[in-house]
């Protein structure tokens, strides 16, 4: 131990100093007075007497002094570590160089420097670690995609609301509960290849499961993913597709219909066309009848090709209305006017309650015509010969009120709260046989939704329907 | 109505009217229903030469009518029958032409020439028993070809 060896202790280093400094005033003081003495001069070794102690005394005074101040600062430093409040943060001064002793404090002081930032350290990281688990949970409980940690034999450990509302499960005990049970439970009826799939020992497996019978029902991603590589534990997540699939089943159906609308007028354009130019002698009644259903499946391509513009409008999300002063009077006139032929086609009874006096509106005269000729349209497409329609316009203070309400097929309770989806149309026979491209009403609904106004239903199926747009003034 | 030779079965009130001008003008007898229904009905009464029925229709769509017809029928494929079609390629031809024993598929937009042409081979045929009623495979893929061309 080199500080041993080097340096004898405090005690034995005073001792030793202040006995050799001693023996050496005494000597000195001895040598002086026997001089002096000898001599016969008592008065100057009475001052020499008094001198020389004091003298020494001085010098071992600053000696002690050189000896001690690294014990003295130590000892410093200690007090105002006894007098630190916190006892948890000890701070310490580093020492000027002076050898092993100050050597050794530093060495002291740095090592009580480093435990404290490590215990700073430690405590943030408590904190946030605290934090995570806290925050984890929340966004696990927040997350709209079911997720469950199960064991290796599927027994749920974990698991937040989604998954439960998804798997079913109503008891908050989940104890025992096994994922696959219960998914085979829920859905092995619709899915005959579940139980197979459910026994892969893969590490990652995803697999489609139909809820029910048909599309609406229900669609889920279930996908199983092994926490580690043992696979002692294990993810579930489940995710509800329905919506995607319906909206790619209505886009499917989108292109069949498109096909259909593009065809059957252009199928009638061209036999029409044809004939009037191979047949001879045609009637002059039934030459212009033709004409006119040319013009009529010229509309009616027409009417499709506006439509595929709103829904590039609808598809984009990206609905720009443009509004300015609107003479609705004259709008709704017009978009009467436009309709009338196919109502008086079909000698549906057409009536209208319509206010004496307009007020003043903003709107979009286009996209709200456009909003109108779709209802009255749809009011006259689908209400059979001979039914009734009728277009009521209200005014009042806060709002204008357009009624659109006919006596056709109707919309049953299961089909009327998709009617605004895009791509949507009836499962109606009835409906299905009339052309049609599910756009007229989604756009409508966004029309009125940009204009800060409300489009709502009411139908019952064989009686009819009421459409009714609600235009804040 | 012993003698009615083609019955139709339309939805649509223009296809109907055309067909029905050009029938009428190439002096055939003929019949027009709104569905299929309708057609399934009227066919509990008469026998016609032909039947032509479109595929989209309110009530009962004309797979369901042949379907129908193909079914209660006592020698099977006896009534000669054209599909008219608007749907394109995702129809089921080989059902349709060989299960359902369809004589012709006609895709929309079709020619009314071609369609007369098409009725007055069925109307002949029935006339020489010994021809097939229904036409050879060749005969319906050019036909297609000739509709692909056409459109």
């Amino acid at each position: 131990m080199r500080g041993k060896s080097a340096l004898p202790t405090l005690v034995h280093r005073l001792i030793t100093e202040y006995l050799l400094l001693g023996l050496a005033g005494l000597l000195s003081l001895l040598v002086v007075a026997l001089h002096l003495a000898f001599r016969g001069q008592f008065a100057e070794s009475a001052a020499l007497a008094t001198v020389i102690p004091i003298g020494i005394l001085l010098i071992g005074g600053i000696l002690l002094r050189r000896t001690v101040a690294t014990q003295a600062d130590i000892e410093s430093e200690l007090i105002s570590v006894s007098r630190q409040v916190d006892g948890s943060q000890i701070t310490t001064r580093r020492l000027p160089q002076g050898g092993e002793v100050a050597d050794g404090w530093n060495r002291i002081s740095q090592r009580l420097g480093q435990l404290a930032s490590i215990d700073r350290l430690v405590q943030r990281l408590a904190l946030t670690a605290d934090g995570t688990s806290h925050s984890s949970d929340h966004i696990l409980n927040a997350l709209p995609d079911g997720i469950a940690i199960a064991d290796r034999s599927c027994q749920i450990q974990q698991i937040n609301p989604s998954a439960r509302a998804i798997l079913k499960l109503t008891k908050d005990d989940i104890a025992g509960v096994k994922i696959d049970d219960v998914l085979l439970n829920n859905f092995g009826a619709f899915n005959p290849r579940l139980a197979v799939q459910l026994q892969s020992t893969a590490r990652r497996t995803a697999m489609e499961l139909r809820c029910g019978e048909s599309l609406p029902d229900g669609v889920l991603r279930v996908s199983r993913n092994f926490l580690d590589e043992t696979g002692e534990q294990c993810v579930w997540s489940f995710r509800d597709l329905t919506p995607q699939k319906l909206a790619e089943e209505a886009r499917n159906q989108f292109v069949l219909t498109a096909t259909h609308e593009l065809r059957t007028p252009l199928t009638n354009i061209r036999a029409l066309a044809e004939t009037l130019a191979v047949e001879t002698d045609i009637d002059v009644e039934d030459q212009k009848r033709f004409c006119n259903h040319i013009n009529a499946e010229a509309t009616r391509l027409a009417r499709f090709v506006d439509e595929l513009l709103d829904l590039s409008q609808l598809e984009a999300g990206a609905m720009q209305i443009c509004v300015s002063n609107v003479d609705i009077e004259r709008l709704i006139h017009e978009v009467i006017e436009h309709v009338q032929p196919e109502l008086e086609h079909k000698q549906i009874q057409f009536e209208t309650v319509l206010p004496a006096k307009y007020p003043k509106v903003q709107l979009d005269k286009d996209k709200i015509t456009g909003a109108l000729i779709n209802l009255l349209g749809n009011a006259a497409k689908y209400t059979p010969d001979g039914g009734r329609v009728q277009f009521n316009v209200e005014v009042d203070a806060d709002h204008l009120t357009l009624e659109v309400e006919d006596s056709g097929y109707g919309i049953s309770p299961e089909e009327l709260p998709r009617v605004f989806e895009k791509f949507y149309r009836s499962d109606d026979e009835r409906v299905r046989s009339l052309s049609g491209s599910g756009l007229g009403l989604a756009f409508t609904y966004e029309v009125v939704r940009k204009h800060g106004g409300q489009l709502s239903a009411t139908s019952e199926l064989d009686k009819g329907s009421r459409f009714t747009i609600q235009l804040p003034l | 109505m012993s003698n009615l030779q083609v019955l139709v079965a339309e939805d649509d009130r223009v296809t109907a009217d055309i067909l029905s001008f050009n029938l009428r003008r190439r002096g055939l007898n003929f019949e027009v229903c709104s569905d299929g229904q309708l057609a399934w009905e009227r066919l509990q009464d008469v026998r016609p030469k032909l039947l032509m029925t479109d595929h989209q229709m309110p009530r009962m769509n004309g797979l369901d009518l042949i379907e129908r017809i193909r079914e209660m029928e006592e020698t099977p494929g006896a009534l000669p029958i054209f599909l008219c079609s608007a749907k394109g390629l995702e129809i089921d031809r080989h059902y349709i032409e060989e299960n359902l024993n369809v004589s012709k598929i006609i895709f929309k937009p079709f020619s009314p020439r071609q369609v007369l042409r098409w009725i007055d081979e069925v109307l002949q045929a029935d006339i020489e028993p010994p021809v097939a009623s229904s036409p050879p495979v060749t005969t319906v893929a050019g036909a297609n070809v000739d509709m692909q061309r056409l459109l």
